[in-house]
């Protein structure tokens, strides 16, 4: 008797934690999150020919109208912010057991590889698979989580179990009520997103883009390397295997493309990112999957405009739109195999390039105040100019230390207190500037 | 290593756990050998390597204890023996913490808790050298003593004697207890999750970034936030693994005591990593303080300025050396040798100054005065943190000078921006929030309260919502905590 009533208390106890969890999870867990969207979504469609996956380098730059509408095939963007490629292997493994798909476009980049990726993406990601999937994967799901990355042994990680806890609206009371009230009412996470996003929009069938271009004189060290600068995650190498041997097993024909990134993001790697770049192309060659860096492609196919892009990873909604109907030109090429002759070598890449995409500088401490050292980001036959120029933080007067010349180094003396320094960069005999800014606080 | 909160760390504990109430049933008798072989398991996962400086220090030691015991060995031999083996521990020791040059060439990491095992195996050596101590029935109860794995992650200093007792008898699950010991677990994870990483980055990012310009209510607001961080992070890990030791119904030594309401250094010493603090009493201070030549020091003062300095300058002295000690324990660096040394000094000041403290007459109870010296302790600990907190002495005495000469508090708003603590208002609120729980409990504790005993006579309910709302916080906080990291005392 007494077991029993200890037994039942624990039971309780365990309930009204599920409740509690699942109360924060309605209240907290936004509406409009991108994987909810896709899973939301995806569980309404039975129609799809092509799917789109990734991560946001799917879901920002690919709009899978174009695709339709070109292509006369039904498309859906199931990319998510922060899908890792082990998330991306479970989706797959989700849409060829319960969608049918035809042919899948997997959208890669150098961020999506390291072992840098963002927990509460995962988190989120596996909270929308497991409310769109029978309780035995809901099972699978959990157990492959904590088998993935650092997962078992974090404590971040044990954050999954409570998911409203690391992805969640706005702390603030009016963006809960809303939420709250948005879930109450049954409104569409797309369009949930629409309501709160302050800087993307949602159009159709998965995609959203960004608005606003990327500002080219505030890049410095905002580039991918400065994330992402270690070697490829095993694991996640061995998740685009599994991928393709599924895809592969399946009869679905998978294309992977790396989406195009701006010039200074592709230069600022040094030959690391092509030869990187050839360690995907090796590895899909195995599986006999169409590999293609769209960086690369030539201008007849994708013509890279600067303002295409929103920052060093991601399109803006006009870039989106070009580069959508790019790659539904290059989908037949895909199917045909002839596509290989629509990109260039890096070679042919890095020598088309004739104008400076950003600039950035290293400032270093020396004997009698520091050392300047600047690098112009831009083609490999490009002769670049420098000038340095300095300014009291606060005013607006800059004063030129060194005029325009080929020198990439400069030293410089401020007196204490905080100063702007700036470099400023063009083509040799060129007037367009691009230039970069850096504040420092001399109180040696 | 296994983080403490995490599934790798959970599952390893509910499989040790049913292991050996299991084993209850079983073999009663042998129930301890569960527990040796789960603190050597986890001992590997820190690198197989290091096992053998664990055995290493086990053997030596123990067969040390064993020579001490038997009636025909001499007294010198046992005492070079002593000698010998004190070394080894020390060469151990020195060879990993102090030698980074033997680290590099090795391309070995400090082996797990290596402070805290060597100073309980030389507690042991010592207090069996002089007959404090009866020596170990086996070794492998001597091994599971030094390798009792909540103990190896940040301590505490535990004793043989008070240890073994709990180890080796047999041991029925005792629901109460282990409840008990779940609640403690959940109060460090509280402290180091909701309150120590939420404030870590403010800390790193102000320290790091030390120029002449810094202002004095910026170092002091990094020093505040530092006190908290540092003690909910080091007292939190120490009640995780007490609570993790005591789901087996075993006590280690407590190492802290609401250190933040002592009324003095020397009382803030008594509650602050007690275990530390006892063992450099009883294995440096009282040893050096009764030494030969202090005698005589003690003696000579006596003949020539009378009592009181005849024992407060022999104290003061022993004193400086015990703090020279604990900041050298802490690492091989300038400033926590300078910390140390701040410490002894104060409280040796303090104590030379007694009889003018008597003869100004101040009031000795009243909840004014304890207040007073409460917040006068709180300052001068603080202070000591200056040196402990920023690892440049130079830059330590810049934030000490501009903490009085540019204090600047109406430009703190716009100052603090400098340092691009990558922090919300997110992350001061949910420390301040579990910084409140952390308050009460440690008032209630000061009065004496045995809160986890009163929680459990509270209604279901109640306490329900209490750990749901204590989860809500911790949980809440993972996505704030940027730069948090493992624990403070994790590597000694």
């Amino acid at each position: 008797m007494r077991i029993s009533r200890k037994l039942l208390k624990v039971l309780l106890a365990v309930c009204a934690v599920v409740l509690c969890n699942q109360a924060m999870d309605f209240v907290l867990s936004p509406n409009y999150g991108s994987a909810r969207i896709t899973f939301t979504e995806l569980q309404e469609r039975d129609d799809i020919d092509m799917v789109i996956v990734g991560s946001s380098l799917a879901e920002m730059n690919i709009d899978p109208g174009i695709l339709a509408e070109k292509l006369g095939i039904s498309v859906y963007n199931a990319g998510t912010a922060g899908q890792s490629p082990e998330s991306t292997a479970m989706l797959v493994e989700y849409l060829i057991r319960y969608k049918h798909p035809k042919e899948i476009v997997y959208a890669v980049n150098y961020s999506s590889l390291g072992n840098l990726q963002s927990l509460a993406s995962q988190i989120a990601f596996n909270a929308a698979y497991k409310d769109a999937v029978p309780l035995l994967d809901d099972i699978r799901a959990d157990l492959r989580f904590f088998s993935t990355r650092d997962h078992f042994r974090t404590a971040e990680a044990l954050s999954c179990w409570a998911p409203w806890s690391v992805n969640h609206t706005f702390l603030r009371p009016t963006e809960i009520i809303k939420n709250v009230i948005e879930k109450i009412k049954g409104t569409a996470p797309s369009e949930s997103l629409n309501i709160h996003s302050p800087t993307s929009r949602y159009y159709n069938s998965g995609f959203q883009a960004y608005d606003g271009m990327l500002d080219y004189n505030d890049v410095g060290k905002k580039t991918s390397i400065g994330y992402f600068n270690e070697d490829f995650y095993p694991p996640a190498l061995q998740s685009l295997k599994d991928i393709a041997r599924m895809c592969r097993e399946n009869d679905v024909r998978l294309y992977v493309v790396n989406t195009p990134k701006p010039v200074f993001d592709v230069v600022s790697y040094g030959p690391w990112y092509f030869e990187k770049m050839q360690v995907l192309e090796d590895l899909f060659a195995e599986y006999e999957v169409p590999y293609v860096d769209f960086s690369l492609a030539v201008p007849e196919l994708y013509e890279a405009k600067e303002e295409y892009y929103h920052d060093y990873d991601h399109l803006c909604y006009d870039g989106a739109e070009v580069f959508s109907a790019s790659l539904a030109e290059l989908i037949p090429y895909f199917r045909s195999g002839g596509y290989k002759d629509l990109f260039r070598t890096p070679e042919a890449y890095l020598a088309s390039i004739k104008t400076i995409s950003s600039v950035d500088f290293d400032l270093k401490e020396a004997s009698q105040g520091y050392l300047i050292q600047a690098f112009a980001w831009t083609g490999s036959n490009v002769e670049c100019e420098y000038r340095y120029l300095i300014r009291e933080s606060g005013t607006e007067e800059w004063t030129v230390v060194k005029d325009f010349s080929v020198a990439d180094a400069c030293g410089i003396q401020p007196g204490t207190g905080t100063w702007d320094i700036r470099v400023e960069a063009r083509v040799k005999g060129e007037s367009a500037v691009r230039y970069y800014t850096q504040t420092v606080r001399n109180y040696r | 290593m296994p983080e403490l909160y995490s599934m790798q760390f959970l599952l390893f504990l509910a499989a040790v756990l049913i292991c050996y109430y299991a084993a209850e049933k079983l073999f009663p008798r042998f129930q301890w050998v569960i527990l040796l072989c789960a603190s050597l398991f986890f001992y590997t996962w820190a690198g197989l390597p290091y096992v053998v400086f664990l055995l290493a220090v086990s053997a030596a030691c123990y067969r040390a204890s064993h020579i001490f015991a038997e009636p025909g060995v001499s007294a010198e031999n046992k005492k070079r023996v002593m000698v010998g083996v004190l070394l080894l521990h020390f060469l151990i020791l020195g060879l990993f913490k102090y030698t980074g040059l033997f680290r590099r060439w090795s391309g070995w990491v400090i082996p797990l808790g290596l402070s805290y095992y060597t100073f309980q195996s030389v507690s042991y050596l010592l207090d069996t050298y002089n007959g404090k101590q009866e020596a170990a029935g086996s070794f492998w109860k001597y091994l599971l003593f030094l390798s009792w794995f909540p103990q190896l992650l940040q301590g505490p200093i535990n004793r043989f004697g008070a240890m073994a007792p709990q180890f080796f008898r047999s041991r029925k699950f005792d629901s109460r207890l282990f409840r008990k010991g779940l609640m403690r677990y959940g109060y460090g994870v509280l402290k180091k999750y909701a309150v120590a990483n939420m404030l870590a980055a403010t800390v790193s990012h102000i320290f790091t970034q030390v120029d002449g310009d810094i202002s004095g209510c910026v170092v002091v607001f990094g020093i505040l936030v530092y006190s908290f961080q540092q003690y909910t992070d080091f007292s939190g890990g120490i009640d995780m693994v007490m609570g993790v030791s005591e789901l087996f119904g075993i006590e280690m030594s407590e190492n802290f005591r609401q250190p933040y309401f002592a009324v003095s250094l020397a009382d803030f010493w008594r509650r602050w990593h007690i275990s530390l603090g006892a063992w450099m009493k009883d294995y440096v201070f009282y040893p050096l303080a009764l030494s030969k030549p202090m005698r005589k020091w003690t003696q000579h003062l006596r003949r020539k300025f009378g009592m009181q300095w005849s024992r407060s300058l022999p104290a003061g002295a022993a004193n400086i050396a015990v703090f020279f000690l604990v900041g050298l324990w802490h690492g091989a660096d300038l400033h926590f040798l300078v910390w140390g040394l701040f410490n002894g000094l104060v409280i040796a000041v303090s104590d030379c100054m007694a009889p003018l403290y008597r003869k100004v007459n101040l009031p000795k109870k009243g909840a004014g005065i304890r207040l007073f010296r409460t917040l006068r302790t709180f300052i001068i600990v603080n202070i000591g943190w200056y040196f402990d907190a920023i690892t440049d002495v130079r830059d330590s005495f810049i934030c000490l000078r501009n903490t009085f000469t540019r204090f600047r508090a109406s430009a703190f708003a716009g100052d603090i921006l400098i340092y691009q603590i990558p922090y919300r208002r997110e992350n001061y609120m949910i420390a301040a929030v579990a910084l409140l729980i952390v308050f009460v409990v440690s008032l209630l504790q000061e009065r004496g309260v045995d809160v986890r005993e009163g929680l459990l006579k509270k209604p279901a309910v109640l306490r329900l919502c209490l750990y749901l709302f204590c989860a809500l916080l911790v949980l809440m906080a993972f996505p704030f905590a940027a730069e948090a990291g493992g624990f403070m005392y994790a590597n000694f």
